[in-house]
């Protein structure tokens, strides 16, 4: 039972971590102003296409098995599912499971829905859900267009829940609320929590592992055989996974996340209702952030010294393959794209190949998950490298590649494309992309050694690329349109 | 509206992006929520992974709006995006296309657009929140708007010149390949295409108003673009699904009556195209024998295609007709018409034409009646592999290949879908 719209509002980003989403500088000024207290959320007076609140529930609970997604919106909102698809037929595979369709149904809101309301389509969607699939579980997508007519789902899924099998979980994710991606996922993991159930048990050196849609199967696999040399069992949470999974997260005697970008909420919520100790370092890529990550995590369950051993063992065996792909890396430039918790993973990596970073990138910054990181890399970093914070925003990516000419751009996809239309060559991380622990460095290693060897295709289409800008913006400042305080 | 079961279209946003990013150095300026344009590009993956526009993807300017300016309106925060859009992009047109955000606010669009009327280039909207439609709706709703703000004022008619309306770029995947096919075989009977759909011209556009004809390539989209042109030019226009195989001869012929061409001249075209054509196919009698004798095939598809691909499997390669499911949503009175023009076929054959976009009614028919070949989108080639049934891949969401250049119209495209097709049941893909 609901018992309020409150009870499914999580806090966005901004109101409780400060959260900004525009900063343009180098990483030292974003730690200056961070301790200093003036960093402030700022506005850009040009935007372009971005992802909203509504997009990370939508797309992660597509990932969920044995669930129906229901998008509570206009038809639009649920096309980009097509856009996820590739990851879950991958994923799927990756883990010995068939390919299927995510199964999706949209409210498919129409002039008629916005004056006189949705809930009665959200009530024959439901129950539509339950007559052609009886799934497990039944996760309901808020959306813009709900959220300004008021739509009262609460009730509608108060009402429906006696009726159908699976457990309805709400998702109040309308994509006005925040600027920051994070804020959707606080809100797809804290809602889902509703599926958890008390424990039967306690699951002896059982650690549960939060893991967004885009660290690969194959990462989660390295994690675990590491834990397991230290006697640390591991359950992830909680996508292509059954919900059977989902219910028994609460069993778990310890948590730990492959995002602390994403996961935060949800591990203090956790942790207050299930009495369940977490931690959550920087994502474990490049040896010195998975020791840091290893080293946390095992303190859970007081395995410090059977940690140290295998990270011992670990260093011995892989230094002498990381220093041959460190030779040929040395001294080349790299732009790093992806949201902050990743982007600073990566960079710790490449600065162990002896590489350089010209430019790195977040979504979104706050203190929680970027500070310490961040204050490790100004430290080990040879130059100062520009931060660029944005929901996307490509106008400033294209304007510092065209300043920086770095060797090589390190991105998810919507990064790399940029980046061969620009000429650089990338090393992309895709479902499927090991680059986590020792064998992920290994791994990442040399694929970055092949991106350098040969961007013949890079040079070939920049040469013919038209990009939309205007000359001049080339030899302006790439933060020009990040406005004052408002 | 009714609930759809894995929807098969994005939103009339959707549609007016996709307009958008097919005309040549124009720059959609999206005022809408912040995720509409990245959710819609996401989708675009499902339209064979194009990265197609000028400004397209994550390059498209966009307002998105906030919590503020739902609260407090979003005209101020428009006015300053077209100013700074113009300032750092350069393009040809630019194009306010709005979302379900502003159209519930309220927001004036018109007035703010108007005060850039002296812009050196033009900047247009079309209001196209995606509560009002599917990708279909956009598509004309945006296009009207377009034409209504672009193109002039003219009696005059220019011989032999016509527009192609009614293939939405991107939401049909083949969109490039269809067009280049159809314009290639109008040159042939010494038409010139003015508006083709693909890399349209604001010049282009400015002109449309002079042309002697419009052609609708679908039984649905492009019509009320074509009656609107209609009224307010006095163009007139003919409807015909995009032609596949040898329907493509009765296309050329019909096209050709309408404007008065020489018809003995046009049948000379027609003949070397057949023989070409009939050339290729007469190759395949024996791939034909293997892989599609007496196989009964069922159309998940919009109208535009649904007619198209089931006459040249029927007429020209016997296959037999069972489902042809339509999935765009014509409106009432174009739907007889169209189920009319779908089961005239050559030989007497009854196929079973249901208009249906959800998806979970339209499978419940296909594993009842199992036909052995679906062209319908990746989805229902994951479906269909569960009941042993194989799929050619034509429609939205189509994840699994890249489309770049080829399609399925005319003669060559037909050439190509039955290369395709019989490769595709042999391999047993």
């Amino acid at each position: 039972m609901i018992k309020s719209k409150s009870e499914l509002l999580v806090p966005t980003r901004e109101e409780r971590l400060g959260t900004v989403c525009a900063f343009g500088g180098s990483g030292k000024d974003l730690v200056r102003c961070s301790r200093k207290g003036c960093l402030k959320n700022r506005e850009r007076s040009f935007s372009q296409a971005s992802a909203c609140d509504e997009m990370m529930p939508l797309l992660n609970a597509a990932m969920i098995n044995d669930n129906v997604v229901i998008a509570h919106s206009p038809v639009g909102c649920s096309s980009m599912i097509p856009g996820v698809l590739l990851i879950h037929k991958t994923e799927r595979a990756i883990r010995g499971q068939s390919s299927d369709t995510v199964k999706t149904i949209s409210t498919n809101f129409g002039e008629h829905e916005v004056v006189y309301g949705g809930v009665d389509e959200l009530e024959k969607a439901i129950l539509e859900a339950e007559n052609r699939y009886h799934p497990e579980l039944i996760t309901v997508i808020s959306s813009c267009a709900a959220g300004i007519i008021g739509d009262d789902i609460e009730a509608v899924i108060n009402r429906v829940q006696p009726k159908v099998k699976g457990i309805i979980i709400p998702m109040q994710c309308e994509g006005f609320r925040s600027g920051a991606v994070a804020t959707g996922y606080d809100t797809f993991l804290v809602a889902l929590m509703r599926a958890i159930e008390p424990p039967k048990e306690k699951k002896k050196d059982t650690l549960l592992v939060v893991n967004p849609l885009t660290i690969s199967h194959v990462n989660e696999l390295e994690i675990e055989r590491l834990l397991a040399k230290a006697g640390i069992k591991v359950q992830y949470f909680p996508l292509f996974t059954d919900v059977a999974n989902i219910k028994s997260a609460s069993e778990v005697t310890g948590a730990s996340t492959l995002c602390n970008l994403m996961s935060n909420l949800f591990l203090i919520n956790m942790e207050k209702k299930y009495d369940i100790p977490y931690v959550e370092p920087p994502m474990p890529v490049g040896i010195e952030f998975t020791n840091w990550w290893l080293r946390e995590t095992a303190k859970l369950f007081g395995k410090e010294k059977e940690i140290e051993k295998v990270i011992e063992e670990e260093e011995a065996r892989t230094a002498p393959i990381l220093r041959e792909i460190r030779s040929k890396l040395e001294g080349k430039r790299a732009f790093v794209g992806f949201n902050l918790a990743r982007t600073l993973a990566i960079q710790s990596l490449i600065e162990e190949f002896g590489m350089e970073t010209a430019v790195s990138t977040g979504l979104e910054y706050s203190d929680v998950y970027g500070l310490e990181p961040l204050e490790n890399l100004n430290r080990r970093s040879k130059k100062e490298f520009t931060l660029q914070i944005g929901n996307f925003q490509h106008f400033e990516w294209v304007n510092l590649l065209a300043k920086e000419k770095p060797d090589v751009l390190v991105g998810g996809i919507e990064y790399c494309s940029t980046g061969i239309r620009q000429g650089i060559p990338v090393a992309p991380v895709l479902p499927g992309t090991l680059y986590v622990g020792y064998e992920g460095a290994i791994s990442f290693g040399k694929e970055l050694v092949r991106s350098l060897r040969n961007p013949a295709y890079a040079r070939k289409i920049s040469a013919r690329v038209n990009l939309p800008y205007r000359e001049s913006w080339y030899s302006q400042s790439p933060f020009k349109y990040i406005g004052d305080n408002k | 509206m009714s609930y759809i079961d894995a929807p098969r279209v994005t939103c009339a946003l959707g549609g007016a992006l996709d307009l958008v990013n097919s005309i040549h150095r124009a720059v959609p300026i999206i005022h809408a929520g912040p995720g509409c344009g990245m959710a819609l590009f996401t989708g675009n993956l499902g339209h064979g992974y194009q990265y197609e526009g000028y400004a397209c993807g994550y390059a498209m300017p966009s307002t998105n709006t906030l919590e503020k300016q739902v609260v407090f309106g979003g005209e101020e925060r428009l006015r300053e995006q077209i100013k700074t859009t113009l300032e750092i992009i350069d393009a040809d047109i630019y194009f306010v296309i709005s979302g379900c955000t502003v159209g519930l606010i309220g927001d004036d669009i018109r007035a703010v657009v108007n005060e850039f009327s002296g812009s050196e280039k033009p900047v247009i909207f079309a209001e196209t929140s995606g509560f009002k439609g599917d990708t279909y709706r956009g598509y004309d709703i945006a296009y009207k708007s377009m034409i209504d703000q672009l193109t002039v004022r003219s009696k005059k008619r220019t011989k032999g010149v016509v527009n192609l309306l009614g293939i939405v770029p991107l939401m049909d995947a083949f969109w490039q390949g269809n067009i280049n096919e159809i314009v290639r075989l109008l040159q042939r009977i010494g038409l010139k295409v003015n508006l083709s759909g693909n890399g349209d011209t604001v010049e282009k556009i400015r002109n449309a108003s002079k042309v002697e004809l419009n052609i609708v390539l679908s039984p649905n989209t492009g019509i009320s673009v074509a009656e609107h042109f209609k009224q307010k030019f006095g163009v007139s226009y003919l409807v015909y699904p995009l032609p596949i195989g040898s329907e493509t001869s009765n296309f050329l012929r019909e096209v050709a009556r309408a404007l008065h061409l020489d018809l003995e001249k046009v049948e000379k075209v027609i003949e070397e195209e057949e023989n070409t054509f009939w050339k290729y196919l007469l190759k395949f009698t024996e791939a034909h024998v293997f892989a599609l004798s007496n196989k009964e095939f069922a159309v998940i598809a919009d109208s535009g295609y649904a007619v198209g691909i089931t006459k040249f499997l029927a007429n020209d390669l016997s296959l037999t007709p069972g489902l042809i499911a339509v999935t765009d949503q014509p409106e009432e009175d174009l739907r007889e018409p169209i189920r009319e023009n779908i089961s005239k076929l050559d030989y007497d054959l009854e196929p079973t034409v249901l208009f249906e976009s959800d998806n979970y009614k339209i499978w419940e028919n296909i594993k009842e009646n199992k036909p052995n070949v679906i062209f319908g989108s990746t989805n229902d080639k994951i479906e269909g592999k569960k009941y042993g049934i194989s799929t050619f891949p034509l429609t939205f969401p189509l994840y699994d290949q890249v489309v770049l250049s080829k399609g399925y119209s005319g003669y060559r495209g037909a050439v190509t879908l039955a290369e395709e097709l019989s490769t595709m049941l042999i391999s047993g893909t």
